[in-house]
């Protein structure tokens, strides 16, 4: 089963404005770029020259933020983001 | 307008809902504030909740709070490169209280949130705290994206993301060895289906932990639990053994799903909702000081998570209460001082929780350190058992002269014996 098929299953209440930031500039210097791999949503993606961020398929797991020290990540507003049916 | 209680408690999952249960049914006046839109639509647990410490606070919670199934039937699951060892234990007698069950957060939040409300606690959903507040040094309300709430008292319970904590300097943030990344599927299948998949009765439930080949070089754990009508089915591991191997979490999942120790077992499920959490893995070292001024930290974000027992939520409800008992005295006081709140570091250190944390203190570094460790040995072993199984003309004593060299092709003898006595001083 594809990733975009089971994140079609999720609800999220989407926010008009990105939960995420990140540095632009470092992301242009990472080699690294270690988000495109450890996010389970598979919110990041790079089209040279740029990161781009799929905020609206967050789950909101937070292992981007413990993985890049040029993430900044919050809490979506109340009462928006993943809304999970199951838990 | 700003609004006082004498406790605001942030976040309304196992942690936070216990201590606003314990201190609103002692007429403390309680605010929950809560981030999503119920109790419970953020939540992710493996699978099982252990009913002991629920039950110290709530005796028979598990007559009437919405569980899934009694888990009855515990196995280890080795799996190897060519083929796998099932170890299952399923205990006779029907145990009162019950050791553990599945639960789904979604349900089981909400109810729980239920009940401290009943106990007289108000809650306040769709509501993101953004900041702690503090005047003279002490912690005294929360600054939410719909106005601030005033508080003797603030008890944190933001689980595995602690953003609020490292803005008050009462966490550092995590490194990427101190979490893990579990990811998990709801994977719906007929009661009946599961009951003959399992050798289950109506509502017992299993619980099967994977160690080995699959995860290769990463230090964690597959699981699968039954719930009434789905499997949870998924696994963790340590983020810093994910980076080195720039695995997606989603690839290895999928990967999981075809194991032949798995597949045959979720065959026809439909799959209803794709989930991912933090664990918080840093052990006993990684418990930070768990409280100030004017706050008390609780469940994940106060990084109580035993790895080796899969606790998590029945510890976040243990930290609960014990945050709830000394918020009473401290309320009787009137004194929310630091000299009073660390009454609550010193119940959880003297836990059986803490306890056994202190206990495993390095274990899981050294399996980091070695982390040929979760593969070499359940290889071993179904290599050992594939000897000893098959009939091939050759005696005993010879299976057994192969059986040895297969081991020490896995894993030199003075490693296994090193190995043996790290794990035997760490968990027994």
């Amino acid at each position: 089963m594809r990733l975009e098929e089971k994140l079609y299953l999720l609800r999220h209440v989407v926010d008009e404005e990105s939960h995420i930031k990140i540095d632009q500039e470092a992301c242009a210097r990472c080699t690294d770029r270690i988000c495109l791999d450890v996010c389970p949503a598979n919110v990041y993606s790079y089209v040279e020259p740029k990161v781009f961020i799929a905020y609206e398929n967050c789950v909101e797991c937070g292992t981007c933020r413990i993985a890049c020290p040029f993430v900044e990540w919050v809490n979506p507003k109340g009462g928006a983001g993943i809304s999970y049916r199951y838990g | 307008m700003t609004e006082k209680f004498d406790a605001v408690v942030v976040g309304a999952g196992p942690a936070g809902i216990t201590a606003a249960y314990v201190m609103a049914k002692n007429e403390m006046s309680v605010v929950i504030i809560e981030r999503g839109e119920f109790p419970g639509n953020k939540n992710v647990i493996g699978g099982v909740l252990y009913v002991k410490t629920l039950n110290d606070v709530m005796p028979e919670f598990w007559k009437e709070a919405p569980l899934e199934r009694r888990i009855t039937q515990h196995s280890y699951c080795l799996i190897g490169s060519k083929g796998h060892t099932l170890v299952t234990h399923k205990g006779a007698a029907h145990s009162e209280p019950p050791n553990g069950y599945t639960i789904l957060r979604a349900k089981f939040d909400k109810w729980y949130a239920k009940k401290a409300e009943e106990a007289g606690a108000t809650l306040i959903t769709k509501t993101n705290v953004t900041e702690l507040l503090s005047k003279e040094g002490k912690i005294d309300g929360v600054r939410t994206d719909r106005g601030d709430v005033s508080a003797d008292l603030v008890v944190v319970a933001e689980g595995a993301n602690t953003m609020l904590c490292e803005k008050a300097g009462l966490v550092t943030k995590p490194r990427p060895d101190q979490m893990a990344i579990a990811v998990k599927e709801i994977i719906a299948l007929p009661s009946d289906r599961i009951r003959e998949r399992f050798a289950l009765e109506e509502d017992e439930g299993a619980a099967i932990q994977y160690i080995g080949a699959s995860f290769k070089g990463l230090v964690g754990f597959g699981f699968l639990y039954t719930n009434r009508e789905s499997l949870s089915l998924g696994f963790g591991a340590i983020i810093s053994t994910m980076m080195r191997g720039r695995m997606k979490p989603y690839d290895l999942m999928e990967r999981f799903k075809e194991e032949p120790s798995v597949e045959p077992l979720i065959r026809d499920g439909a799959v209803k909702e794709y989930q991912a959490h933090m664990i918080p893995e840093a052990g006993y070292a990684g418990i930070p000081k768990l409280f100030s001024d004017g706050v008390l930290v609780v469940g994940d974000s106060a990084m109580l998570a035993n790895p080796v027992t899969g606790e998590g939520a029945d510890l976040a409800v243990l930290s609960g209460r014990m945050a709830g008992e000394v918020a009473l005295r401290a309320h009787g006081m009137r004194d929310y001082a630091s000299r009073t709140l660390s009454e609550y570091q010193e119940l959880l250190e003297n836990s059986f929780a803490v306890r056994d944390m202190k206990k495993q203190s390095g274990l899981l570094q050294y399996i980091e350190s070695n982390a040929e460790i979760m593969s070499a040995y359940p290889e071993a072993i179904n290599a050992m058992l594939s000897e000893w199984f098959r009939v091939d003309g050759s005696t005993r004593s010879e299976k057994i002269r192969r059986i040895r060299s297969i081991v020490s092709a896995k894993r030199k003898t003075t490693r296994v014996l090193k190995d043996l006595y790290v794990l035997g001083r760490k968990l027994l």
